[in-house]
């Protein structure tokens, strides 16, 4: 089956500056592939070059097998690419009903068959009883999911949308999204998302394209890439990271956290991460167990963190279960679990 | 981000003949003042009685813009930001001066106190009739800008006036600024006000000119330096007005203000009734009392026609005005490029020809150019479009660029073409604004005396040139119904147009 979305090389410059350096991925059909990088990373640039409202320098955007922009020319029009965008804030019409917001990109708005799919989506975003409603009448996240119903109306082969829970706050945040992944899984679309939030994209994602330095530097699934990262820089961007230096002699490296197995066959000096979870403290310390001081203590309700300050002056972070928070200032022994991570 | 877009055809080349079509008549203009040789032209503009009248102009064009920005202003802070009760109403009232062209009300005055004649009146009439051009936009501003500064610099010990003095009005300075040149080029371009005080100014001079003996070289020679005046003025506005400062972080502007107490209300209000009371109570006034004692002798049969085809102008004018200020203020806000650059320095031009000059170069194109339509109603609205182009593309650029831009991105994703969006997006989001231009052209078309009394046809009269022509001979009890008239008719555009203007700031 062949990609539903594919870039190739894409390159962009505005002026002088490249925003967009050789980004290379693929969107399967029917996947949540997420886009993640921090802001600034030209991501927004890169959504804008899939929707035609840019042209890349050089590189070949690929919709549904169809090339729409290669190499400076744009094969075809914005309108004509079927790609949806929910951008961020929704950015609904102001000046149209929620029900005509959602049919504004239906072919035949005054048919039947339109208004049946109009109401089909408002159901599927569980938002029917608002059609007649005026889109300032509405909360932040019933926002976003007309704007979801409005780009699937017309049936696009992929949808992008642009970091689209910035604007609402966090409760409200984990709510909308959950709704928003329930809607892009029942109507079986194909979706790009764009976020620079590790964590909104690790746990709604198929597939994660990571970006940095205005180039895609990993794919994968989110298990992939927490687990193995191909470099330092996405293992501490995809999640928490304790960085320590080490020694690799094979499939162990040895650092102040004792001697440790590694996923791969490594040697020479490297910096060894592990994540903050894979450290306990350690009720049956040996002779060699790594021990370290308390030196701060963060209280999260249902976890919290350590930070510890270990024999050779290395600081180590512990995620524990909140009722396990020793005191600062108190003397721990800590232990591994689980594959550490080694870079050059 | 920069924004590059290839215009659509349809956009670019009705944008394109508007830019030309402001042009066009001020090219027939430098030709007849040429027409005698340049040394002719050149004789004029070193003439003694020329710099005499510059002086003059620039004395005038000084003083009321001094005395606007203070009324206007005061007036301004009045109803957005004082405890008096009823402020949208007072707006709405103090924005009516608007509707009274400065004829009118130069007339009322000299009516009433004779003695009045000359600069000391022109300056009083005119900044009645002028001040809301910069009341409007510093109420505008002053509803959009953050009161919480006014609060810290309270807060930092600072007075209450001296509060207002250094941060709020500082807050305003663009709006003040803009205002000022609004005012400026309205006095260099008024022509009723000056001619009823009978006080010679260019305006004055070059209708005099055109009228003794069409002796061109020197009526279109002081019509150019008088476009070449208004430029000036346009350029100096640009270098001097401040940049404005933008609310840095998130979080809204604060909606509730503190209301100033009845210690600096009361004397602020003093101008407020003052500007009502002279400014839209004289003029009123003296216009029923004409009317009352003119009932017996007035052709009622002759008024109610003058007002249908005043507002049959009114009414050409503002669709021609907007139909084709709609495709330039899209070019200008949305794609921006030389070929924007090229029709906005064209319309740009076009903001600084007084009435009197339009009307006078579209009598050489009329001549020179479409003879069969000289003196008819084509050339008529032609004149009057080409005079409130660069107002109308104004409020339709301002209000399309606040207009957000992904609305239009989404509609293309949508599969909605560039140019449906202008249709379905565009447009109906800049409503608000284009009313209000439309509004502006109808209002200033109602009111326009100099243009409609040299282009219109012989046959027609409106109720400008009805009062102008009864004014001149000093008839009073025949001007009153036609000045009643014409205040209600243009009472309505003039309320529609002060509450857009402020209130849609707030959003």
């Amino acid at each position: 089956m062949t990609a539903t979305l594919e870039l190739e090389n894409v390159t962009h410059r505005f002026g002088e500056l490249t925003v967009l350096d050789a980004v290379s991925f693929v969107v399967e059909p029917g996947t949540i592939t997420a886009l993640l990088g921090p802001s600034g990373e030209g991501k927004t640039t890169l959504l804008r070059v899939i929707c035609g409202f840019e042209t890349p320098e050089r590189g070949r955007v690929v919709v549904n097998g169809r090339d729409v922009a290669r190499d400076g020319v744009s094969l075809v029009a914005a309108e004509n690419r079927g790609v949806g965008l929910v951008p961020q804030e929704g950015a609904l019409f102001p000046h149209l009903s929620v029900a005509k917001n959602v049919l504004f990109g239906l072919k035949q708005r005054r048919s039947r068959e339109s208004h049946e799919r109009a109401r089909y989506l408002l159901d599927l975003v569980g938002l029917t009883h608002c059609a007649d409603k005026r889109p300032e009448e509405l909360s932040g996240g019933m926002q976003q999911r007309v704007a979801l119903a409005r780009a699937l109306a017309p049936n696009p082969s992929v949808v992008l949308l642009d970091e689209p829970f910035a604007s609402l706050d966090a409760a409200l945040r984990m709510n909308v999204r959950a709704e928003i992944i329930e809607v892009l899984r029942r109507s079986g679309a194909t979706a790009l998302w764009v976020t620079h939030d590790q964590q909104e994209a690790l746990s709604c994602a198929d597939y994660v394209a990571v970006m940095l330095n205005r180039g895609i530097v990993q794919t994968g699934t989110p298990v992939e890439l927490y687990r193995s990262p191909a470099t330092q820089s996405v293992a501490e961007f995809v999640g928490e990271a304790v960085r320590l230096r080490g020694h690799a002699n094979g499939t162990k490296v040895s650092c102040a956290m004792g001697e440790l197995p590694l996923s791969q066959n490594m040697h020479g000096e490297v910096t060894v991460i592990v994540r903050p979870e894979q450290i306990e403290l350690d009720d049956f310390p040996t002779a060699t167990s790594a021990r370290g001081q308390v030196i701060a203590s963060r209280f999260y309700g249902h976890d919290g963190e350590i930070d510890i300050k270990l024999s050779n002056a290395e600081i180590v972070v512990a995620r524990l279960h909140a009722r396990l928070l020793p005191k600062v200032g108190a003397e721990v022994a800590l232990r591994v679990t689980g594959q550490a991570l080694a870079f050059f | 981000m920069s924004r590059v877009l290839r215009a659509p055809v349809a956009i670019v080349a009705p944008a394109m003949l508007a830019g030309v079509v402001a042009l066009l008549p001020l090219i027939y203009l430098m030709d007849a003042s040429l027409s005698q040789g340049f040394g002719a032209a050149v004789r004029e503009i070193i003439d003694a009685r020329t710099t005499i009248l510059l002086i003059r102009t620039i004395l005038l064009t000084l003083i009321v813009t001094t005395l606007c920005v203070m009324v206007g202003t005061i007036n301004a802070w009045l109803v957005v930001r004082s405890s008096l009760p009823f402020r949208p109403v007072l707006l709405i009232l103090l924005a009516m001066p608007l509707a009274i062209p400065s004829y009118l009300s130069a007339f009322a005055w000299v009516s009433w106190i004779p003695t009045m004649k000359g600069f000391f009146g022109a300056s009083i009439v005119l900044t009645l009739a002028s001040y809301p051009y910069v009341m409007l936009p510093v109420a505008a501003m002053l509803r959009s800008a953050d009161p919480m500064l006014e609060d810290i610099a309270r807060s930092l010990g600072v007075g209450a006036y001296s509060a207002i003095l250094q941060v709020t009005l500082k807050q305003v300075a663009p709006a003040i600024w803009a205002g000022s040149l609004l005012v400026a080029l309205y006095v260099v371009s008024d022509f009723g006000a000056v001619a009823t005080m009978r006080l010679e100014t260019f305006t004055w001079v070059i209708y005099g000119a055109y009228r003794a003996g069409f002796n061109p070289t020197r009526a279109a020679t002081l019509a150019l330096m008088l476009v070449a005046l208004a430029l000036l003025l346009i350029l100096l506005e640009k270098r001097l007005r401040t940049r404005v400062s933008q609310r840095i972080g998130s979080g809204t502007a604060r909606s509730t203000v503190r209301r100033a107490p009845l210690t600096v209300v009361a004397p602020a209000s003093i101008i407020a009734i003052t500007s009502l009371g002279f400014g839209i109570g004289v003029p009123l006034i003296s216009s029923i009392r004409w009317a009352r004692n003119g009932t017996a002798t007035t052709d009622w049969s002759e008024v109610f026609g003058t007002i249908i085809s005043s507002f049959w102008i009114g009414l050409l004018t503002g669709t021609a005005t907007v139909l084709l200020a709609l495709p330039v203020g899209i070019l200008l806000a949305r794609f921006k490029g030389p070929l924007a650059n090229i029709t906005e320095g064209s319309v740009f031009v076009t903001h600084s020809l007084p009435g009197v000059v339009v009307a006078l170069s579209v009598v050489y194109l009329g001549i020179n150019l479409v003879r069969p339509l000289y003196q008819q109603l084509p050339l008529l609205i032609f004149g009057q479009v080409i005079i409130f182009l660069p107002l109308v593309v104004g409020a339709v650029r301002t209000s399309i660029e606040q207009s957000r831009i992904a609305l239009e991105d989404v509609s293309r994703s949508l599969g909605v073409s560039r140019m449906a969006t202008i249709f379905r997006v565009t447009i109906p989001l800049a409503v608000p604004g284009i009313a209000a231009g439309g509004a502006l052209a109808v209002l200033g078309a109602m009111k326009e005396l100099p243009t409609t009394l040299i282009l219109r046809p012989t046959s027609v009269e409106t109720l400008a040139t009805s009062i102008w022509k009864h004014s001149v001979v000093s008839d009073f009890g025949a001007v009153g119904p036609y000045a009643v008239a014409l205040m209600f008719l243009a009472a309505l555009p003039t309320a529609l147009l002060s509450h857009v203007a402020v209130a849609k700031s707030v959003k």
